[in-house]
């Protein structure tokens, strides 16, 4: 039985950054003994399921070409068993190699620009055809996909309530699959990765950290992040994720959900994939995409949940894409206009029945303020 | 210039499936399709979506504003609506579907104006002279 926290890192190669610590996040139930499930104790759902679909993009409702990103559960048949293990496995072996890699700003890779979605317009799928009720059913226990169902009768009924509506931010992993401009500021101790939506921007600790201790610890829509350089390759593991929803009509998740994520750019037109023109430019094929491995673990899922996700470089070449590629401030209060009926169902005020807030004559109303 | 106001049947229309990313569209009769004519009184190009304003001129002579939501602008600029699409004054025919209460809002699914613009699924739609 390995023992549970920390354990130092003794000897580290050139150029690898000091991350002195590796596993033990706060609260770690298993150490560092993150060796995978055993595939005797296991049956994967992909053996149970053979229609259940892996290859769907989590930022797409139809399948792409992955150039780097593998729709492979990570961690073997059944995958690992928590995102700790998971991420110290990958930590591992970058340090068996002399990693991490310590970047400077000069040596970070160039993710620079505005950054969309594969299919860009489209109302985005967090797993594709995994995304059908059945399918995702599947991958809950039984208690969540008894929850999942009674949900999804309350969606199909106009009687749920989706938080964004009401311009509550949205949670992580579902940052991913919200449209709008994508933005990655990375420095060599951290990496801010930001949605238009909401104007939300995730910070990524790459400076040796570990989360913060159970004192400390909260649960936020984006989580906290920790992560490490592996050449070209940023991995990530978030916790503290507040509970909520995957997607509209998709199971809810728990506030112990924990992510692990891998982000690395590639060059899909190099590689030979067979990309189409996007919406912006309209001979404009992208040669930057990057393509994330994520994988979702949660107590309601039997398995981990695994998907890939691309985005790729907007044209903004000439001043007439840049007129139209910038990010817009994400005001949702001001540009909400719902409400929840007595019936509880979600409707939308008509002209003269929201006050204008934005009105600074109604600031200083003296007959509002003083009702 | 006579403003009109028809109803027509979903049932005659091809009507593109209007994305609602932010919310759902429970709100909207998408059992009714009104085309509604009027003068522009502003459009706001805002997150987390678009509102266009409309007087919209009864049959008995009253004057009542309707709204009309939009896309968010990351959507509306990737076909081409800019935040002076439209303008107050212009004059639009509008297709929408109402909310099921009554009350004058409803979604936008296609519009013209007498600028020559055109959004969404308009076809059949004209401004009146």
């Amino acid at each position: 039985m390995a023992k549970q926290g920390v354990r130092t890192i003794l000897a580290l190669g050139a150029g690898s950054v000091a991350l002195g610590l590796i596993a033990g996040g706060p609260g770690s139930s298993i150490g560092v003994a993150w060796a995978q499930q055993s595939t005797a104790e296991c049956v994967p759902l992909k053996a149970q399921y053979p229609d259940l679909g892996t290859s769907q993009s989590i930022s797409a409702r139809r399948e792409f070409t992955t150039v780097w990103g593998s729709y492979e559960l990570p961690g073997g048949p059944c995958g690992y068993r928590s995102a700790e293990a998971h991420y110290n496995s990958l930590l591992e072996d970058a340090m068996s190699r002399g990693g991490p890699t310590e970047h400077s700003i000069t040596s970070l890779p160039d993710w620079s620009g505005h950054w969309g979605t594969e299919n860009s317009t489209g109302e985005l799928a967090i797993v594709g055809l995994n995304s059908s009720p059945e399918g995702m059913a599947a991958r809950l226990t039984p208690d969540a996909r008894e929850q999942f169902l009674f949900d999804k009768r309350m969606w199909d009924e106009d009687h749920a309530i989706d938080p964004i509506s009401f311009c509550l931010p949205p949670n992580f992993p579902r940052w991913f699959t919200e449209y709008g401009y994508r933005e990655h500021f990375l420095t060599p101790d951290k990496s801010l990765l930001g949605s238009e939506m909401v104007n939300e921007f995730r910070r990524i600790f790459t400076d040796g950290r570990t989360h913060p201790s159970e004192e400390w610890m909260t649960n936020e829509w984006l989580g906290y992040s920790i992560g490490f350089w592996d050449d070209d390759v940023l991995t990530v593991w978030t916790r503290g994720i507040k509970e909520g929803i995957l997607q509209r009509n998709m199971p809810r998740q728990t506030n112990q959900m924990e992510t692990i994520e891998r982000w690395r750019k590639i060059n899909p037109v190099e590689a030979g994939v067979d990309i189409q023109a996007n919406t912006l430019g309209a001979a404009y094929i992208p040669e930057e995409r990057i393509e994330i491995e994520v994988t979702m673990y949660d107590p309601t899922f039997v398995e981990p949940w695994h998907t890939v996700i691309a985005y790729y470089k907007e044209d903004d070449r000439t001043p007439e894409q840049k007129e139209i590629v910038w990010p817009h401030q994400w005001d949702c209060v001001e540009g909400s206009q719902w409400f929840i009926t007595d019936e509880g169902v979600v409707s939308q005020y008509a002209p003269g029945e929201k006050p204008d807030i934005t009105n600074p004559d109604f600031w200083f109303d003296e007959d509002y303020l003083h009702q | 210039m006579k403003m009109t106001t028809k109803l027509t049947s979903l049932a005659a229309l091809i009507i593109a499936l209007p994305a609602f990313a932010h919310h759902s569209g429970a709100m909207f009769d998408d059992q009714v399709t009104l085309e509604l004519a009027g003068t522009v009184t502003h459009f706001d190009y805002v997150n987390p979506h678009s509102w266009l304003y409309v007087n919209i001129e009864t049959e008995d002579g009253e004057v009542v504003e309707w709204g009309f939501e939009l896309d968010a602008p990351p959507r509306l600029r990737r076909v081409g609506i800019s935040p002076n699409f439209w303008r107050e004054g212009d004059r639009v025919m509008v297709r929408t579907r109402p909310l099921k209460d009554g009350r004058p809002a409803g979604f936008l699914v296609g519009a013209v104006s007498d600028q020559g613009k055109t959004f969404g699924n308009a076809n059949g739609l004209s401004v009146d002279e």
